[in-house]
């Protein structure tokens, strides 16, 4: 039996924010616990909750990738509580971290796959970890595509990486944004649409997804008319969370608890699961 | 292990010595109202006639509020501080086989996932429960409808039968000995034998019968129309949930004091809006319909394919407290004729 | 009653008939909502019929037309609600009752309730009957106590009304309850007070069934915890309650609901009541009387009540 106090935070300094967007900004942080910081590892899909104090803690997916060590990166988009109070504070503030928790994407069983990242707005953080996973480990994976899109091009994230997603060996990048804009060479449209223009193939290919709900719900029945099993789809849900430990019951769906059985889950494990997320 | 018997006449002794080792909690009245709280001694105790208790044991393994770590703040970095481990054994005197058992659900769930609930456990483990079976069931009672744990108790160590002048006492664990040691018992003979199956009897003649809730509960039906009569009159309030022994769900909130502050969890449930309310705005059970159906099939269904168990003991105190009479047996009854229809 | 409420839903004026059905047990009822004619038998009126319906009254409206049974004390609501345009008067069929007072259900203690078949009104206060027979409660032990100081002869406000007027005789004052709290001492009061909100354990059930308490989103649910904290220590608990009386003051037509659905026996009709006497002294007027009368408090007059500040 453990005897650690499981709703303790380990402390983290904020050691970089990167402005991403007007409303989203990404965070990196390191342990203050040097022998934590070297320890510390986790997988892709896995998320963190993380504590400011005096305000409160929230659930935000890992979106560094587990090959780069040292760190943890998380992105926040300012809509509540806790996440406005991020968007304040400084680098060198202190924050608390549980992590890592949750499940993640069975990376193994994707080995020598096609895949497909689809991703909409701030959706693309939990992928960014798998994404940077997998083109960490190029050759595990077949070709890698990232359809990434956004309300507008100030809305997209993580412009910084593109040209490393891009040159990267046999992976391309389609971005794409909701509206007509100026100097914007790139497709325009939703990105289920987009996702029916470029008809990724199903042969032996996985899709990954994440993104606003009404993204996913038409971006699954897409790659279902493309021919994708349902169980070649993942995804990672969002649910509210409080303990993130499988206590508290908040994120409970059926007889699944999100933040222990989850968050990510392939379309054939939520089918199986009460429409309630 | 020897069933024993002690007089009422000495039962205060036995009281006072079990107080003196242990913190004593035990129902006392308040008000016009049963509650479990720390007592000095018998005299305090409203045990003679007890009706239910208003609330379940939960408060004492799960308390309504509980501190998870206090914490100070500096210009750049923070402090936090566990809270105080509580050191001393207890004893629940009088507890009622149906909130026992509703303690074996809650340990599946605070342990069904690393890292276990370690506050939770460590109040568990030292807790020694008496029981004292129940020969006046309430009106909404149905614990004989989803287990059989009234006459083959669970989760305590010594179980009380009242006789009139004399309590018939079973011990169920090695620690229930010990705590029996503590007052002058003298062994059972066939006379106490057979009046404590009398009453036991009776008791039962009087519940309901063993209820087949599991099965019918499993073929279950998401849109049945029970969920939209229950949405019409359910008013979202908690008082099913903060009465259930088996609810366990809660909340963490901040209490920031300028410089320091605390987190602390707080009782939370699934009948409230706000439960599942998203920051986006999005609430994936946003109407009644879907948080009444939520509770029942959490109980029903949920529970057992997770935990292998019912996550009901039929105490009934949803049903006596529910503002609009929502009667959980009667919702049982009408997703069971459509289960036995299909 | 069941046939004025059939006739309403086959002209299809109102949508809903809102009122009491059987419960599950013969002491219980429960609110029905009856949308088809051939339902409205299942309207009853007995003692149990204790909810005030009236706290699902802004809702229904919502859809549409809606008739409501309701008591003379219920009633009261309905004005209120329209004083505070929830709802408009033409939006509802205030079916209203004759009520000799209903059912305490404490009075049955000592009966066995697993053995109750019926409950009656009866002229010297109800009937119980049981496998073993009638047993007739007295009215002040029987009825809840609300009604033993009810003045109420009829419903003040219907469109149909069931049942002769009931002559009242008041056997208990209506303030009777805060008497003994106004005697005591402010430590003593706030002990009171200290030992009742220990008890809470804010399942809101109280704010629930409250017909006013109708606000969208309730102080003590705003995400900004700055007004009260979730916990249940008796500071948070207090805050609470009193900012409900205060929020409510004026405008609690003291049904009793609150005090009669807390399942923790907190006594929240005394500060109600508090609340009514205070304000009855101060503007001269009750909640739940005058639909067209500004809310009380509402109404300042600078000449008539001068800022005892600036004075």
């Amino acid at each position: 039996m453990r005897i650690e106090n499981p709703y303790i935070p380990k402390l983290a300094t904020i050691e970089k924010i990167i402005t991403e967007t007007w409303d989203t900004k990404t965070f990196r942080a390191v342990f203050k616990d040097e022998e934590l910081r070297e320890s510390f590892t986790y997988e892709p899909g896995q998320f963190q909750e993380i504590s400011v104090f005096g305000v409160g803690e929230a659930p935000f997916c890992l979106t560094s990738s587990p090959t780069r060590k040292g760190f943890v990166e998380f992105s926040v988009k300012k809509i509540g509580s806790v996440t406005s109070a991020l968007h304040e504070i400084d680098e060198g503030a202190t924050i608390g971290i549980r992590a890592p928790l949750g499940n993640w994407f069975p990376y193994e069983e994707f080995k020598g796959k096609d895949l497909w990242f689809i991703g909409g707005g701030i959706g693309m953080a939990p992928l960014r970890s798998l994404l940077n996973f997998c083109l960490d480990n190029r050759k595990d994976y077949g070709k890698v595509n990232i359809i990434y899109g956004a309300r507008s091009s100030g809305d997209l994230c993580f412009t910084y990486e593109f040209d490393e997603w891009q040159n990267s060996p046999n992976t391309e990048l389609f971005l794409t944004i909701d509206k007509e804009e100026e100097g914007w060479n790139k497709n325009v449209g939703f990105v289920p649409a987009y996702v029916m223009d470029l008809k990724p193939s199903p042969k032996n290919a996985i899709a990954i997804t994440c993104g606003p709900p009404i993204m996913i719900k038409f971006t699954l029945q897409n790659l279902k008319e493309l021919g994708f099993e349902d169980n070649q789809i993942w995804t990672t849900l969002e649910m509210k969370m409080k303990c993130g430990i499988g206590k508290c019951g908040r994120c409970n769906i059926g007889p699944k608890y999100v933040c222990v059985d989850g968050p990510v889950f392939s379309y054939a494990q939520l089918k199986e699961l009460p429409p309630e997320y | 292990m020897e069933a024993k018997v002690i007089l009422k006449q000495d039962l205060a002794a036995w009281i006072d010595a079990l107080v003196k080792q242990y913190e004593v909690i035990a129902p006392v009245t308040e008000d016009g109202v049963v509650v479990f709280r720390p007592v000095s001694g018998l005299s305090e105790m409203a045990i003679e006639g007890m009706v239910g208790p208003a609330k379940s044991l939960r408060e004492h393994f799960t308390p309504p509020t509980e501190t998870l770590f206090d914490y100070k703040l500096e210009d750049l970095s923070a402090e936090v501080i566990p809270p105080e481990n509580e050191e001393r054994h207890r004893v629940i005197f009088g507890a009622r086989a149906c909130d026992a058992a509703a303690l074996l659900y809650v340990d599946a769930v605070y342990s069904n996932v690393e890292p276990i609930d370690t506050a939770y456990f460590m109040r568990r483990e030292k807790t020694y429960l008496v029981g004292l079976f129940c020969d006046k069931p309430a009106w909404s009672c149905f614990c004989t409808e989803v287990g059989d744990f009234l006459t083959n108790p669970v989760a305590m160590d010594v179980y009380l039968t009242d006789l009139g002048n004399r309590y018939y006492a079973e011990p169920l664990t090695p620690k229930g000995e010990e705590l029996i040691g503590l007052g002058n018992f003298r062994p059972a003979d066939e006379n106490d034998k057979a009046a404590n199956e009398e009453i036991r009897r009776k008791a039962l003649e009087r519940l309901p019968k063993r209820a087949e809730h599991e099965t019918a509960c499993l073929s279950y039906d998401w849109d049945h129309p029970v969920w939209i009569e229950l949405a019409k009159k359910c008013l979202s309030c908690g008082a099913c949930a903060f009465l259930c022994p088996t609810c366990h769900c809660f909340d963490i909130q901040e209490h920031p004091k300028l410089k320091k502050g605390s987190r602390y969890r707080c009782w939370d449930t699934c009948q409230f809006e706000k439960f599942t309310l998203m920051a986006s705005g999005h609430n994936p059970r946003e109407t009644r319909k879907e948080r009444t159906r939520q509770r029942v099939f959490h109980k029903f269904k949920y529970s057992q394919e997770r935990y292998c168990m019912l996550g009901c003991v039929g105490c009934g105190r949803c049903i006596a407290a529910c503002p609009v009479n929502i009667d959980i047996r009667k919702v049982l009854e009408e997703l069971e004729k459509t289960a036995v229809a299909k | 009653m069941r046939q004025k409420a059939k006739e309403l839903l086959e002209s299809g004026e109102v949508k809903v008939v809102i009122g009491y059905g059987q419960g599950s047990a013969p002491f219980k009822s429960t609110p029905i909502f009856i949308e088809k004619p051939e339902d409205a038998h299942k309207l009853i009126w007995n003692p149990t019929c204790v909810n005030n319906l009236t706290v699902y009254l802004r809702d229904a409206c919502r859809q549409g037309k809606a008739a409501i049974v309701v008591k003379p004390c219920d009633a009261r609501s309905i004005i209120e609600l329209i004083r505070e345009n929830q709802i408009e008067r033409d939006d509802v069929v205030i079916l209203a009752m004759s009520c000799p007072g209903v059912l305490n259900l404490d009075a049955l203690a000592e009966i066995d309730l697993a053995d109750v078949k019926s409950v009656e009104w009866h002229q010297n206060g109800i009937a119980i009957k049981t496998n073993a027979g009638e047993t007739i409660i007295p009215s002040e032990k029987a009825f809840a106590s609300k009604c033993l100081s009810c003045e109420l002869a009829e419903s003040p406000i219907a469109d149909e009304k069931f049942g002769e007027p009931i002559e009242r005789h008041p056997i208990r004052s209506k303030y009777a309850d805060i008497e003994e709290l106004e005697k005591m001492l402010p430590e003593e009061r706030r002990a009171y007070w200290a030992r009742q909100f220990a008890r809470c354990i804010r399942c809101y059930a109280c704010r629930s069934v409250c017909p006013g308490c109708y606000c969208k989103e309730c102080f003590t649910d705003k995400p900004c915890q700055l007004w009260v904290l979730r916990s249940t220590d008796v500071e948070s608990n207090w805050f609470f309650h009193f900012s409900r009386a205060m929020h409510t003051a004026g405008r609690c037509i003291a049904c009793g609901e609150c005090e009669r659905v807390c399942p923790m026996g907190i006594p929240l009709m005394r500060l109600n009541q508090k609340m009514r006497k205070e304000v009855r002294e101060m503007f001269g007027e009750e909640a739940g009387t005058n639909p067209e009368a500004p809310p009380t408090l509402g109404t300042f007059d600078l000449k008539k009540d001068p800022d005892p500040c600036s004075e």
